[in-house]
């Protein structure tokens, strides 16, 4: 597999002290209101007893909150067979949400392993959640297009809507037109807390509203803002009770399967 | 006349503060994430 040519990345590790396990998260989730959470791990390549273990412990982690999380398991798609059958065996323990992230783990979007994981994910009913933004790769938008485009069975959220690039995603207003990419929904992590009161806002409202608001999520990226920021940049933007309804809340549910 | 227009006042205050009101029920955070160890 391809790695991506530079050796700059924007990691998702945290650079804030988050703690460790959930008792920091639901004592966040606690001051801003929020009654579910996702819990996201990322896998490292050529490790896979590591991988193998993360998964274990994010599923225990969730299950140990009584409905308060919900996990979201990792794999590296460099990992190949070995990969498809963590993806397989996350599947079958009731996982719902894969992430992939293109810097963390250091891949290009455009590469054919990323193509078969994500075919892999459909397959087995897995939802896979991309981080999308990536600044030395302004083609990435249009790589998540096509995967979309060739892998229809797979549902994808485009965390961070593309980040300063979300003009790209008014494409998903257009094509679904075509019968094309109905696949793609986005999460309003980091972009919201960003643009919120600034003067991109009307633009990413209008984008937002534009493609659907029935394909967006509310995502704190935790610990990089925590959910009471993420909270009051979502209502900054001004939606109607009902738009916000949808975005805290409906459309996670129903996407995801949770309460 | 004068009941009429408190009528009409009150009904506007209403609409303003279900305007304002939004969405307080649960919330779903679809992107947090979460660490177990030190590396």
């Amino acid at each position: 597999m391809g790695r991506s040519s530079t050796r700059m990345r924007i990691s998702a590790s945290p650079t804030t002290d988050q703690g460790k396990g959930t008792a920091p998260i639901a004592a966040i989730d606690d001051e801003a209101g929020v009654t579910q959470s996702a819990l996201i791990v990322i896998a490292r390549a050529s490790q896979m007893d590591k991988t193998r273990a993360q998964n274990d412990a994010v599923i225990a982690a969730a299950r140990a909150g009584n409905g308060r999380f919900y996990p979201i398991a990792s794999v590296h798609p460099a990992d190949g067979a070995d990969a498809m059958a963590e993806l397989d065996r996350m599947a079958a323990a009731g996982v719902k949400v894969i992430k992939l992230h293109p810097n963390t783990q250091n891949f290009d979007v455009a590469d054919p392993a990323v193509a078969a994981a994500v075919q892999h994910c459909g397959e087995k009913g897995l939802i896979v959640l991309f981080d999308s933004y990536k600044p030395w790769d302004l083609s990435e938008m249009g790589k998540f297009l096509v995967l979309a485009v060739k892998h229809p069975q797979t549902k994808l959220i485009l965390a961070h809507m593309g980040f300063s690039t979300f003009r790209e995603a008014i494409m998903y207003a257009q094509l679904p037109k075509l019968g094309m990419a109905q696949n793609v929904y986005f999460d309003l992590s980091a972009i919201a807390a960003i643009y919120a009161n600034s003067p991109v806002q009307p633009e990413l409202v209008w984008t937002i509203r534009k493609v659907g608001v029935d394909h967006f999520l509310f995502g704190s990226d935790w610990p990089v803002d925590t959910p009471a920021v993420a909270e009051k940049a979502v209502r900054d933007l001004g939606f109607t009770a009902n738009e916000q309804k949808m975005i805290f809340h409906d459309n996670a549910a129903k996407l995801i399967g949770l309460r | 006349m004068k009941r009429a227009l408190s009528l009409t006042a009150a009904a506007l205050i209403a609409a303003a503060a279900q305007a304002d009101a939004g969405y307080h029920g649960p919330i779903i955070d679809a992107h947090a994430h979460i660490r177990f160890t030190d590396d």
